[in-house]
């Protein structure tokens, strides 16, 4: 099982949240890809805080679990977010390396220092890709996040893959997710009622944030997705929300799991 | 007076650079002589900045001082849609022209979203 967007919700969903300990079933995993890392990271996290902990069966495969524990996945995630030590709070401390996951704390450079984090890895790697603009996209949706997110922690993730000719970046967490930061601003109260998949769609568009002078990093977002002819999928609570050039889509997710979840999706130029 | 963008605020990935830019830049409108900020070409400049240095500049009724130099077209692509949206006069000038010019705005497409049952149709590409 590949455990990305389009399945990770589904095996999620089949978690039995009644049970005391809770079994999550990870054995038929042979990979992992970006959102799904970060989903199962803000699906854990969020439970954890809620006084549930759970049974995980590991994958069988020892690709994915090796991926996994050189993550350090289940330390960072299998705990109360606070009591994750302060060294692995990992801040891009490669330059070449990919695959680190990065936590995101609501502090004033915490955009800037990701963004740059990730220009400087794309620029040390042979990647032929578009790197400002996917430093620019990146570090408009870490600041989104360090803005409006609300919970303790985001986390986001970058991969590079050569055969694929692809850069995906996922950024998530478990915070209080659009609808309720939408509607906060009165503007757009009435969204408190809609699909959590319609106050997506409408934070895409300019200017609409909860704030008063409005915002336009999501909508900048959707763009550079567009021109770049790459992929953008977002979940929140049980909606979400894909972005092509050619399509914009929304549905329903399997599962209903606070706070915002995005993938970016890049490829590269040929 | 002609000034870097990295002069006023570094990096220049966030709305709150963009606020830091416009206090750093305020001290000179309050002189009263047009102003070039050269956009610097080899540092990311992202919308938020922008949007929030080119806000700041209409609010305070100093946007036709400023001339911004461009040096590429996404660049100019980022200035059409600030003007857009925030119905503020936004002056640019090529790095290879003498004419200061009014950019055009252009607003957002805001593409219809289709409401499916199952996840996307269209896989990653």
């Amino acid at each position: 099982l590949n455990l990305n967007f389009w399945t990770v919700d589904e095996l999620l969903a089949k978690v039995d949240l009644a049970q005391v300990r809770p079994n999550i079933d990870l054995s038929n995993v042979t990979f992992l890809e970006p959102f799904a890392l970060v989903y199962l990271g803000a699906y854990l996290r969020h439970h954890n805080r809620h006084g549930k902990s759970f049974t995980v069966n590991l994958p069988t495969a020892t690709g994915a679990r090796g991926y996994l524990a050189r993550m350090r996945f289940w330390e960072r995630f299998n705990f109360s977010p606070d009591l994750i030590r302060r060294e692995n709070l990992v801040r891009l401390s490669s330059s070449t390396s990919f695959n680190d996951i990065l936590d995101i704390e609501n502090t004033g450079n915490v955009a800037e220092e990701i963004g740059e984090g990730v220009l400087r890895i794309l620029r040390s790697n042979v990647v032929s890709v578009n790197k400002t603009s996917i430093a620019e996209l990146v570090s408009e949706l870490v600041d989104n996040f360090a803005q409006h997110s609300q919970g303790p922690l985001a986390i986001c993730t970058v991969q590079y893959y050569p055969n694929a000719h692809r850069v995906d970046f996922a950024i998530g967490d478990c915070g209080i997710g659009i609808r309720n930061s939408l509607s906060s601003n009165p503007q757009y109260q009435s969204l408190r009622s809609q699909p959590h998949n319609v106050a997506a769609l409408k934070a895409f568009e300019p200017l609409v944030t909860r704030r008063g002078e409005g915002g336009t990093g999501l909508t900048e977002v959707a763009e550079g997705i567009r021109d770049a002819r790459g992929m953008l999928v977002l979940s929140t609570g049980d909606g979400w929300v894909s972005m092509t050039e050619a399509k914009t889509e929304r549905g329903f997710m399997y599962h209903d799991l606070p706070g915002v979840q995005i993938e970016l999706s890049f490829p590269e130029e040929r | 007076m002609k000034l870097l963008s990295t002069d006023l605020a570094y990096p220049t990935l966030t709305r709150s650079r963009g606020a830091m830019a416009y206090l750093q830049l305020k001290p000179l409108l309050n002189e009263g002589a047009p102003i070039e900020i050269d956009l610097v070409e080899d540092q990311p400049i992202s919308l938020s900045f922008l949007d929030e240095l080119v806000r700041l500049l209409g609010d305070s009724q100093a946007s036709g001082q400023v001339t911004f130099l461009v040096h590429s077209e996404d660049i100019l692509r980022k200035l059409s849609r600030i003007a857009a949206m925030r119905s503020v006069d936004v002056w640019a000038q090529g790095v290879d022209g003498n004419v200061r010019f009014l950019v055009p705005p252009v607003p957002f497409d805001e593409p219809e979203a289709t409401q499916s049952g199952a996840k996307p149709s269209i896989g990653k590409p």
